[in-house]
């Protein structure tokens, strides 16, 4: 899906952890360009405009033109990200040029519509399995999203790959096997039982102990006790 | 209990708890889920305690996934025991988590139930905790 985002970078002299620590700290980030066999890149960019990206309708599948100071402009997609695990800020990215007349594979989330029988009817729990189907296509024919409608969907049932309509332009790469969606139920928890006062509660039991190398047997063991007493 | 089937060392040392959990720090099975914020300690009790929490709350409405296991060993000396003598007996088992690990995730109700559920779990924790959910571009 094309994208009307424009991003502005800066080729990145210096490389490592250290470096990349500086640039955050002025509140920008380290990115690599790479792809179409042309050189690597490495660059960078401010983060805010990659996350406005990455939280746009099209997502990470959006293309969008990348302004590299000294190199023509050039369509690119998200191809990598990493998010800082308690702060969830934007710490890298990998931008992966894009040529507009051949088809690349992406992978694309998919999104449920309509409710369930299983849900409404029969009490189940809808369970998404697959949330992304690898496609190949045109770049600018990635669609959002895979539609997959599950209102047709009950117990013992299953939407796979294969069911999934999608445009013919698309191709899907995923193995068609693949249960996306089905419907689950959980058994309720069981009240536990009253425990009697003064009652002593039972010890965990231990994990068995792998043992290694060769196993001693007690008559071994007997024998070799009086010899190391001797020795002292 | 949750508790390995075998191990190779009955005791553990202590260890250090430095850095943040990059891996298991985002969803991936349900859409909504419980982050620590905290590196720290997760006792077997507690993890079932906040399990038993979050089902007895949402009772058959949801499906929920446990993302640590206990693996670590934890001794304790008997009460008014001298010092020395060895290491104390094996006493129950522990999760080491990190900041940013994701312990729980939950499917199959409102994002308003789910968040009720996980704070009673996070109530079971004495570490810092946050609730998260899909969507977005961290995946949270």
């Amino acid at each position: 899906m094309t994208a009307s985002f424009n991003v502005k970078a800066q080729i990145r002299s210096q490389r490592g952890t250290r470096a990349a620590r500086r640039l955050r700290r002025e509140g920008l980030i380290p990115a690599v360009l790479y792809g179409a066999s042309k050189e690597t890149l490495s660059l960078v960019v401010n983060p805010k405009e990659i996350t406005t990206i990455l939280n746009s309708p099209t997502g990470y599948n959006s293309i969008f033109t990348l302004e590299v100071e000294g190199h023509p402009k050039q369509n690119v997609l998200i191809k990598d990200w990493t998010f800082e695990p308690v702060r969830s800020t934007l710490l890298h990215a990998d931008f992966f040029r894009i040529a507009m007349d051949k088809p690349i594979d992406v992978k694309v989330p998919v999104r449920t519509v309509g409710e369930a029988k299983g849900v409404k009817l029969e009490g189940g729990i809808l369970e998404i399995v697959l949330r992304e189907i690898e496609i190949s296509c045109l770049p600018s024919d990635i669609p959002d999203h895979i539609p997959v409608d599950v209102s047709e969907l009950t117990f013992g049932k299953n939407i796979r790959v294969g069911d999934l309509q999608v445009d013919s332009r698309v191709k899907i790469i995923s193995d068609p096997g693949l249960t996306v969606a089905h419907i689950t139920t959980v058994k309720e928890e069981k009240v536990a039982e009253v425990v009697v006062e003064g009652a002593v509660p039972e010890a965990p039991a231990e994990p068995e102990v792998i043992k290694k190398g060769k196993t001693v047997e007690e008559g071994e063991e007997a024998e070799a006790a009086p010899e190391k007493a001797e020795k002292k | 209990m949750l508790m390995p089937k075998k191990v190779k060392y009955r005791k553990q040392q202590r260890g250090r708890m430095r850095g943040k959990a990059w891996r298991g720090s985002e969803l991936s099975y349900g859409d909504y889920g419980l982050k620590v914020l905290e590196p720290g300690w997760i006792t077997d009790r507690q993890i079932e305690a906040a399990r038993v929490a979050i089902t007895r709350f949402i009772k058959r409405g949801g499906k929920v996934w446990i993302r640590v296991f206990p693996d670590k060993p934890i001794t304790k000396k008997p009460a008014e025991t001298r010092m020395g003598k060895g290491k104390g007996a094996p006493e129950g088992w522990v999760a080491v988590v990190r900041p940013g690990k994701v312990l729980y995730e939950m499917e199959g109700i409102s994002k308003a139930e789910a968040m009720e559920a996980l704070t009673l779990a996070a109530h079971k924790f004495g570490l810092k905790t946050r609730f998260i959910s899909r969507g977005g571009a961290a995946g949270e």
